[in-house]
């Protein structure tokens, strides 16, 4: 979809390139994140694509077509541009800003209207109240919006981002960064995204691609640079928390115990008893006459009751419960909270659907470096 | 027209009235500098401040009464002659000043300001440190205009027989006569460019020498 | 009081010499705007020649007034004309005119240029889309100033034969008749502040609500 090929950019007032030989491919439908601490030639490589820097030497395509022999403003107008201080014009109104793109391809106003609509209801904006406001009325969070919608106006496939959640404060670039990944499950755009954040390229990024004096270190999905990082800078650029990162990648059916003994709550102290001793763990979950769990009972706790039913007064609730699609840094979290070794998955809140423990993580964890260990070896002499 | 008769009227008149417009011009922009300058501080200090906006735009409109019409208004109290004269140039070249310094000083940074008093500066200290160091290129540019306007304005002086540069103009307007005309013309906007510089020039000297 | 009297009694000539100095100022701003605007464009991309342009308009700008009129009478197919009022004025609006095109031709924020090209916007699109609808409370304050300028000037230019509110002065200078300055001088004033309230109303009307109030 877009591809890099030996491309490099030099300032005639630098002594080195600002990209140097960047070869890569973007596939359809991908994030790619570019990554680096400033000066890197992140955002050179990103405007390259669009032309606003135009290379000094290399190919670059996009679409299968070469960028650098097309007309400059057709190319930019099939491309989606979202730059950090929004770039929104202070003299339109929210539907002029997102009208922009279509405007110059010349739509008729009836299809233009429709599509400003849509798009405002896409970025989460309500269009009556939006619409005819002009971007000073808007809050940072809401200019962003307009940004990401006017980008997209025209429906092009290939979008660039420049830092787009830079410029606000943390709990809403959080928001947006989730609402963009609901977007992008949606609308699967090629998308270039640009930020020295590595979290936010963990979080954002199919592909990250860290850089550093112009060059390309390491191009590889979110896992794989955290668990095998090509060498010692990007190691030190993700930072020495790298194992707490790549728990947040990974998903917890990996982990999940499936398998596990559950008794009625109506059933009898034999049943219950006769359940341990098929089993070999101490715990047993409990649930309702209409298959809902309402909690656990152990083993010892099972040995002390008397009578038929008098073991119901033992059942204890699940201090916290994990949704399917937490991850396994989400899990983590919750054991230490609530100091406990293992913690229920739970689908809707009442389907039980297996545990998860400590030590499983722990154990999933290692090995998912041991496997990658060697490649970086093999890699390395290169 | 010819360039003999041009150099012949600069040599028999010009010189003259070069130092009578010279004069003029000296003493009222003196004066005006002496006098707006107090005053436009003395508007920018508490209680006068409050005010500062609407005498601001009080000098604005102020600014848009004809120069002739200040040169002209003195005249049936004050009569003729030079006294009169100086009188309505100082007051016409007031205005600038004052607008000037006041918008300088009002344009000082607030932050700037309070960080000032916070590191217990006085109000005299802060003045005389603070804001008209910040505000002297304002200032300054403030006399420019005044310096050039007062220039233009004196070739009216002789209208109500104040001397000066006008009078080449003037006649030469009246007698059909060009090198006056051009004559009188092009000193006078040789002096305004050669003031309008040479304030120019202390600016950058002054600053050069107590600044950084 | 006798300048109401001179006012009410000489209202037919009072209006005639008003829109005397109504035509020649409306002359002057159209042919201003229409030069110095085009000249701001074309320098806005070279900091050199803006440098020389605004360099010569200032010097324009420090030559008294009485004296350029004088020279621009002295100029053969010139004369005693109303083309050397006209031009006169015109050249004294080319400072204010010229420097806020140019300025705020490029001040303006650079996100926006980068946008308006990252969407595909072509450089004459930016131009008229962008860059001088954003630039235009700028433009509109340095006419401003041009126009007040303007109707001072405009009353000196009786000395080279035009008949307007300057006459008024000019004959209560000759005459000593302090009513007939009073009379000149405060239409004169009362004109000032009436074009500033109009371009106060100008602005409402071409300048979007979305950057209004920002300046001046």
């Amino acid at each position: 979809m877009i591809r890099f090929s030996n491309v490099s950019k030099r300032y005639p007032s630098m002594t080195r390139p600002a990209v140097d030989g960047l070869s890569l491919d973007v596939e359809e439908g991908q994030t790619c994140v570019f990554v680096g601490p400033s000066g890197c030639g992140k955002t050179t490589t990103l405007k390259m694509i669009n032309r606003i820097f135009e290379p000094s030497s290399g190919k670059i395509y996009v679409n299968g077509r070469d960028a650098l022999s097309q007309d400059q403003d057709q190319l930019r107008q099939g491309i989606g541009y979202v730059i950090q201080k929004t770039g929104l014009f202070p003299h339109y109104t929210v539907f002029e800003n997102v009208a922009t793109v279509p405007r110059l391809l010349g739509w008729d106003e009836k299809r233009v209207a429709v599509r400003v609509r849509e798009l405002l209801q896409l970025v989460g904006l309500d269009p009556d109240e939006n619409v005819s406001k002009y971007p000073r009325e808007l809050s940072g969070g809401q200019s962003q919006r307009v940004g990401v919608a006017r980008a997209m106006a025209a429906d092009p496939p290939v979008m660039l981002m420049d830092e787009p959640f830079g410029a606000v404060d943390p709990i809403t670039r959080t928001q947006l960064q989730n609402e963009f990944l609901t977007l992008q499950q949606k609308v699967r755009k090629t998308i270039c995204f640009v930020t020295h954040d590595i979290d936010e390229a963990i979080k954002m990024g199919d592909r990250i691609a860290i850089m550093n004096n112009g060059r390309l270190v390491q191009y590889d999905t979110p896992e794989n640079l955290l668990l095998a990082p090509a060498d010692e800078f990007v190691a030190q650029f993700i930072g020495s928390d790298r194992s707490l990162k790549v728990l947040s990648l990974l998903p917890l059916p990996k982990v999940l115990k499936r398998q596990f003994r559950v008794v009625r709550e109506s059933a009898e102290l034999q049943t219950v008893r006769a359940s341990f001793d098929r089993s070999e763990r101490n715990r047993l979950i409990v649930e309702d006459d209409h298959s809902n769990v309402v909690g656990y009972v152990t083993r010892s706790d099972a040995e002390k009751a008397g009578s038929a039913r008098g073991w119901n007064r033992f059942i204890k609730p699940f201090p916290a419960t994990l949704p399917p699609e937490a991850t396994l840094r989400d899990a983590l979290a919750v054991m230490l909270q609530h100091d406990v070794g293992a913690v229920p998955v739970m689908e809707s809140s009442h389907t039980f659907m297996g545990m998860v423990y400590l030590d499983d993580i722990r154990s999933y964890v290692g090995e998912a470096y041991q496997e990658r260990e060697p490649e970086q070896t093999v890699e390395a002499p290169s | 027209m010819n360039w003999e008769r041009l150099i012949e009227v600069v040599r028999q008149e010009g010189m003259q009235l070069v130092v009578q417009h010279l004069e003029l011009v000296g003493i009222s922009l003196s004066i005006a500098v002496a006098l707006a300058l107090p005053v436009g501080i003395l508007v920018t200090r508490p209680p006068f401040n409050r005010r500062a906006p609407q005498i601001l735009a009080f000098l604005n409109t102020a600014q848009g009464v004809p120069s002739l019409a200040v040169v002209a208004i003195f005249l049936p109290v004050m009569g003729i002659g030079r006294v009169p004269s100086l009188f309505a140039l100082t007051i016409y070249a007031l205005l600038p000043i004052a607008r000037n310094t006041i918008a300088g000083i009002e344009g000082v940074d607030p932050d700037v300001l309070e960080a000032a008093r916070g590191m217990g500066m006085s109000a005299g200290r802060v003045l005389a440190r603070i804001e008209l160091p910040l505000a002297l290129p304002v200032i300054v540019a403030g006399i420019q205009t005044s310096a050039v306007l007062t220039v233009g304005t004196a070739t009216l002086a002789h209208l109500i027989a104040g001397g000066g540069l006008g009078r080449l103009i003037f006649s030469g307007i009246s007698m059909h006569r060009p090198e006056y005309i051009i004559a009188g013309s092009l000193m006078t906007a040789a002096l305004a460019i050669l003031i309008d510089q040479a304030i120019g020039l202390l600016h950058r000297w002054i600053s050069a020498r107590y600044s950084g | 009081m006798r300048a109401v009297r001179y006012f009410v009694n000489n209202l037919d000539r009072i209006l005639g010499y008003t829109a005397q100095h109504v035509v020649l100022i409306v002359m002057a701003i159209l042919i201003a705007v229409l030069v110095w605007v085009s000249v701001g464009i074309l320098v806005r991309n070279s900091r050199r020649m803006a440098r020389g342009v605004l360099a010569v308009a200032s010097l324009i700008m420090s030559v008294p007034s009485v004296a350029l009129y004088g020279i621009l009478v002295s100029i053969p197919g010139l004369g005693l004309s109303r083309q050397s009022a006209v031009l006169a004025l015109v050249l004294y609006a080319m400072l204010p005119i010229i420097r806020n095109v140019y300025v705020a031709l490029n001040g303006v924020d650079p996100a926006i240029m980068e946008a308006a090209r990252g969407m595909g916007m072509s450089t004459r699109r930016i131009l008229w889309r962008v860059q001088l609808p954003l630039a235009t409370p700028v433009v509109l304050a340095g006419v401003r100033v041009s126009v007040v300028m303007m109707v001072g000037i405009a009353t000196l230019a009786v000395f080279i034969g035009e008949r307007n509110l300057g006459v008024l002065i000019q004959q209560g200078l000759v005459r000593t008749r302090s009513d007939m300055i009073i009379v000149g001088a405060v239409i004169v004033s009362a004109f000032s502040i009436g074009i500033d309230y109009l371009f106060g109303k100008l602005e409402r009307l071409l300048v979007s609500p979305g950057i209004r109030g920002e300046t001046t």
